[in-house]
């Protein structure tokens, strides 16, 4: 679920629309840069991260010991423009309203894993979603004098403590199996200051503490040039707890699936391609059905060494969103690598970018005086990560 | 001594002729001469790269030493990895293949097949190779007169001392021919699929875009809603208009979000049978009806585009049956040829029946056809049953054919349709110059419903505008639609003349006269026209300047009761015109060529208005890596109103630069500016001139044959005047001001694997100010807040477009 689409659900919930404790984040970088930088391909990547994802990629990662850590960097804009008509209702063009940027560090991940013969255990720690929004406005009245100031801001991670375990059976098969503790805070803070001193500002802060469990399990069919891939996630005992009041969640299942294939040419090119369904339309928030849709994405994306060993990816990733259409989000990325010794150094830049009418999303307080109604935001990250075969 | 010993015992534990390239790791293991550690490195740099190149390759690896090297020498081989089964030159076509594969292209398929499997050269005859991508006529009856007369060749190459057979001509037909004998009881399997993603929003902001009809819909409907339209006053039932609209906008906005996706899969065994399948969805489309009526699954709602075939060749009189979907091109496209494009100034036309998954849907033709060739006869027979949409009247009627990108569901699969024709070539070539022929042919189309073109449909009560449009007047009523055709046709050493003639059932008539005169250095083409205005075939691709709608009320959806409608303006058939035309390419000099000049005079039939075109373009060389194209363009053009007719005149001064810097580097730019003059209108406050330009750049670097990347960007201004500009897979429409950028990887991993992928991000300005208006029912306003005084402002358009597309083939 992007950014956007979280700012939606808070303002549901300061519309009296759905529960806020929906929003769950939005998801970080989870796998290494390399896998980052080839379209979010995390279920098909064989880093210690990846892993405790797909905990039967273990199998190809290298013998002994190794480790890997990622973080990144966002640059969130976020423009919200009116559209502007004539008196036959045709449209002029689109007059911006408000314009938010922001620039800040997200968590990563770091993991290790242990590779002897047929047996890997992997082990560590990802920020799975990170909470981060913000959002101001001068609001002025028909005069354009201003009224007063609004602010909006949430900050928090999710994290994600993972544990994995692989076993391979004749090279060619392998099956994998984990599961990992999510525990996270998020907090929510809305004000708005109103020039007149009479009139009574409004402050509101929410905090929310949420927490489950993941049990995943994989297999992986090796067959030299092409991997395939399979897994299933499921999602147990998920609670959230705002000011004492505890509620039940129930978050679907999902199903990954993923190829790896190596051509074999004098780019050692690698091709990475991975698929994901959930079925969101069953997510109750204390046994009361979330009125979603079943969610899907894919991601594909491909690597070449470049001369000077310098290695190129380059992806491309489109997730469907569980709340409507218009909030699917395609990204892109890119990125360079480069190996030295046992030490790997990747950079992944990924950029996202969306537009949406306010209308597109039931439930949300739109076309009142001075509201924002059509929402073009991107999302442009960093990724830096350092892997270490020991 | 110990030491030969033990290289003694090591060369005995490895068996003779031991290839690393082939070895599997646990024979790798085996080998003495390598520690585990190395074996490892070894087999992943092998499947990684696909073999060593040879033996001192090792050396690149970590923990290689000179021993090493040295062992490996002494006891194993390294054979080359297995040479491609497509060389890169192949693959190289198919990428431009693989860029033009738009909806009118159902060729394209077909000559990706004779990349793979040819033309067997010496069994061909003319209209096999007319069907070739870029192969003039005479080109293709010089080589079928040479194998006759001569007999059969030995190579391919071979042609090129073909009399008459230009240079280029040969070199677009000899990577689709060879001398290889079919084998139709060869069975063995091959085939392909494409996967495409296209999220093309920043096209979706122009006039025929998703947006640019939302906006017209939603004008139309607070027209309607505030009392604008005196509906009231004539039959239009208005409640079931506003119904429409707003059914149209609804769905329209549904559409917004909907990116593009294509699957296509053809598969085929041997030189006798071919199958494929496409399931697609075009960007911002609608998903109309049913794709499969009665069918109760998501495959309705995710795609809008289902096609498949079957098609069966032999080498008996019946030479191709083809069943499901198929594109068919005789003659000069006078009488049938259903693709969704109209042919712009071009009088290369590609011949012959083909499988058809391309996106069209409109003019699809699904049932059977059969290509026949008995002796000199070559004849096709063809028939099809297919919905069609249409655009309806209030009452329910059809009104006419529809032709749009946005296919709501009030006109989508109207009615049926029946189409059912032939087509016989007798070919005198044992008399006459080979390539002679004569033909006729019939067409019969039949609807399940009445046609009932009615102006009232479409055109605003009481309005200001003076309905008037002959084309429209002239389209056909009816259930039923018949054609004859005859066509001629011959070659003369480097000369050729092609005449084509159809005359409906009404008694309305069209014809086509193209002659050319060729050689290496030189060529000119004339074509005459003339197609009359009551002349109406769907299936009427000849060459022509405009669509029958250019230029008429359709282009101006706020002049209709439903905006969707001025989608016709893009119906694919000519405008009623007479018209000569005439084409030049000279190369004078190694250094200098002049690559296209063409004159148009033409008649436009609805109004019988004069109008004239004019293009030249002149290429300089000075050196062998570095070109210069200048390009100009003049257009007069004159448009009927009402008492005086109003006159256009556009010039465009185009200055081009193509380079090849080094390797595999390729960089171009591009210089524009055009301009308009109009006749002044007090309308739009006597501004009688607009104009527009651009610069736009290109940089293609390969870093090696599997590997490449073009970037590209562009930077344009207008005042009025919007820009069309050729990207690297297809034209973008620039308005406003601004600037975009572009970059393109092409990476072929894999005789079995390709990979494309595009990204644009495209900025447009567009300043809006003078809002004050003193009539307060005249106000502009903010959505969702009527009451607000719009102020001057800047409307900046950020689009972003993603396309990946991925070919595997087996």
């Amino acid at each position: 679920m992007g950014i956007t689409a979280g700012g939606l659900i808070i303002l549901l919930a300061l519309s009296g629309g759905l529960p806020e404790v929906m929003w769950l984040g939005d998801q970080g970088t989870v796998g290494s840069a390399a896998s980052e930088a080839m379209g979010g391909t995390t279920f098909t990547d064989d880093s210690p991260q990846s892993v405790l994802l797909n905990p039967a990629m273990a199998s190809l990662l290298p013998e002994g010991f190794s480790a890997g850590l990622t973080g990144t960097l966002a640059l969130d804009i976020e423009k919200r423009t009116r559209r502007v008509y004539d008196s036959f209702g045709g449209v002029v063009g689109e007059s911006e309203h408000g314009f938010n940027q922001s620039f800040r560090p997200l968590p990563g991940s770091f993991a290790a894993a242990w590779v002897q013969g047929d047996l890997a255990i992997s082990a560590g720690w990802r920020a799975t979603s990170t909470f981060g929004y913000e959002y101001s406005r001068i609001m002025n009245d028909g005069d354009y004098v201003k009224v007063a100031e609004e602010k909006l801001d949430f900050s928090g991670n999710l994290n994600d403590f993972g544990l994995a375990v692989a076993w391979t059976q004749w090279n060619v098969f392998s099956f994998g199996a984990g599961g990992s503790f999510v525990t996270g805070t998020r907090s929510m803070d809305h004000s708005i200051d109103y020039v007149d001193p009479t009139a009574t500002d409004l402050e509101n802060d929410i905090e929310t503490s949420i927490s489950g469990i993941m049990a995943r399990g994989s297999a992986l069919v090796d067959l030299g040039r092409v991997t395939v891939t399979a897994g299933i996630e499921q999602p147990m005992s998920w609670k959230t707890e705002v000011d004492t009041v505890e509620v039940d969640l129930t978050l679907p299942m999902t199903i990954r699936a993923g190829l790896r294939y190596l051509p074999g040419n004098r780019l050692k090119s690698l091709f990475a391609a991975d698929f994901w369904w959930a079925n969101s339309s069953s997510i109750e928030i204390d046994e009361i059905e979330a009125a979603m849709r079943n969610s899907w994405g894919f991601g594909a994306g491909v690597e070449n060494t470049l001369p000077g060993n310098t290695i190129g990816r380059v992806g491309f990733e489109y997730d469907s969103s569980p709340i409507v259409g218009a909030l699917d989000r395609m990204k892109f990325t890119t990125g360079l690598g480069w190996v030295v010794n046992e030490l790997a150094v990747d950079a992944a830049i990924s950029f996202s970018p969306i537009r949406w009418d306010q209308y597109q999303v039931d439930g949300l307080p739109s076309f009142t005086t001075g509201d924002s109604l059509v929402i073009e935001s991107s999302r442009t990250a960093f990724t830096l990560g350092v892997a270490r075969t020991f | 001594m110990l030491f030969s010993l033990l290289l003694a015992f090591m060369l005995a534990a490895v068996p003779p002729g031991f290839d690393l390239n082939s070895a599997s790791y646990e024979e790798l293991l085996d080998l003495e001469g390598l520690s585990s550690e190395q074996v490892a490195v070894l087999y992943e740099y092998i499947q990684g790269t696909g073999g060593l190149e040879n033996i001192y390759e090792v050396l690149d690896l970590p923990g290689f030493t000179p021993i090493t090297l040295g062992w490996l020498r002494e006891n194993v081989i390294v054979l080359p990895g297995a040479e491609p089964e497509i060389s890169s030159d192949i693959l190289n076509v198919m990428e431009r293949l693989a860029q033009e594969d738009g909806p009118g292209d159902a060729a394209v398929e077909y000559w990706e097949d004779l990349l793979l499997r040819p033309m067997p050269i010496n069994q061909v005859s003319w209209w096999d190779l007319r069907s070739l991508d870029r192969v003039s006529f005479i080109d293709a009856a010089s080589v079928d007169s040479r194998l006759r007369s001569l007999g059969p060749v030995s190579s391919v190459s071979s042609l090129r001392s073909t009399e008459n057979l230009r240079y280029y001509g040969y070199r677009n037909m000899r990577d689709y021919v060879s001398t290889r004998e079919p084998d139709y009881s060869a069975t063995d399997f091959y085939g392909s699929y494409r996967f495409i993603y296209d999220d093309n929003e920043g096209r979706s902001g122009t006039d025929d875009g998703v947006e640019g009809h939302i906006s017209e819909l939603k004008a139309a409907i607070s027209d309607i809603l505030a009392g604008g339209r005196e509906l009231s006053s004539t039959s239009i039932d208005s409640l079931e208009l506003i119904t429409r609209l707003q059914s149209e906008y609804s769905q329209l906005l549904e559409a917004r979000d909907v990116t593009g996706f294509s699957h296509r899969v053809r598969i085929g065994a041997g030189d006798r049978y071919r199958a494929g399948a496409r399931l697609s969805r075009g960007v911002n489309s609608l998903a109309g009806s049913e794709l499969f009526k009665g069918l109760d699954a998501p495959v309705n709602d995710r795609f809008d585009v289902g096609k498949v075939y079957f098609s069966f060749q032999d080498d008996g009189f019946v030479r191709e049956v083809v069943a499901g979907n198929y594109r068919l091109s005789l003659a000069q496209g006078l009488l049938i040829d259903n693709s969704d494009e109209l042919m712009y100034r071009n009088t290369y036309r590609t011949w012959g029946l083909t499988p058809d998954l391309t996106s069209s849907r409109q003019n699809a033709l699904f049932g059977g056809a059969a290509q026949i060739e008995a002796g000199p006869v070559l004849g096709y027979a063809f028939g099809s049953f297919t919905p069609r949409d249409a655009f309806t009247n209030l009452d329910g009627t059809p009104n006419v054919l529809y032709q749009g990108t946005f296919r709501p569901e009030e006109y989508s699969d109207v009615l049926d349709e029946t189409t059912y024709g032939g087509y016989a070539f007798y070919d005198l070539g044992d008399y006459l110059p080979v390539g002679t022929a004569i033909g006729v042919g019939a067409l019969g189309i039949q609807y399940s419903d009445s046609l009932n073109p009615n102006v009232a449909g479409f055109d605003i009560p009481n309005d200001t505008y003076a309905w008037g449009c002959p084309e429209y007047a002239h389209m056909p009523s009816g259930d039923k639609l018949s054609y004859l055709a005859g066509s001629a046709q011959t070659v003369y050493e480097n000369m050729s003349a092609e005449v084509e003639a159809v005359r409906q059932d009404n008694g309305a008539w069209a014809s086509i006269t193209t002659a050319n005169w060729q050689n290496n250095w030189f060529n000119v083409s004339a074509s005459y026209r003339n197609y009359a205005l009551d002349f109406m075939n769907p299936y009427n691709r000849a060459f022509s300047e405009q669509h029958r709608f250019d230029d008429t009320v359709f282009e101006k959806p706020y002049r209709l009761n439903d905006p969707l409608v001025s989608q016709l303006a893009d119906l694919p058939v000519p405008k009623p015109e007479e018209g000569l035309y005439m084409e030049t390419r000279f190369q004078v000099s190694r250094q200098v060529t002049f690559t296209k000049v063409y004159l148009d005079v033409w008649r436009n039939l609805a109004y019988d208005t004069e109008n004239l075109r004019f293009q030249g373009e002149v290429e300089y060389r000075p050196v062998w890596p570095v070109r210069f194209r200048l390009k100009y363009k003049f257009q007069d053009k004159i448009n009927h109103k009402d008492i005086v007719p109003s006159n256009s005149r556009t010039q465009e001064f185009t200055l081009r630069t193509f380079s090849l810097p080094v390797g595999g580097d390729y960089f171009s730019m591009e210089l524009r500016f055009g301009n308009v003059e109009l006749t002044p209108n007090p309308l739009y406050g006597d501004d009688r001139n607009m104009c527009g330009g651009f610069l736009a750049m290109r940089w293609e670097h390969e870093f090696s044959p599997e590997l490449s990347v073009l970037g590209g960007s562009t930077f344009w201004t207008t005042d009025g005047m919007s820009q069309w500009e050729f990207e690297d897979t297809g034209i973008d429409f620039l308005d406003g001001d601004g600037t975009k950028f572009y970059v393109t990887m092409k990476n072929t991993l894999s005789d079995n694997l390709q990979l494309r992928f595009k990204f644009v991000r495209k900025d447009t300005f567009f300043p809006h100010n003078g809002f004050y208006r003193p009539d307060p029912d005249d106000q502009y306003h903010y959505q969702g807040n009527p009451d607000e005084t719009v102020t001057d402002f800047g409307d900046h358009v950020t689009d972003y477009g993603i396309r990946c597309q991925l070919d595997i083939r087996w």
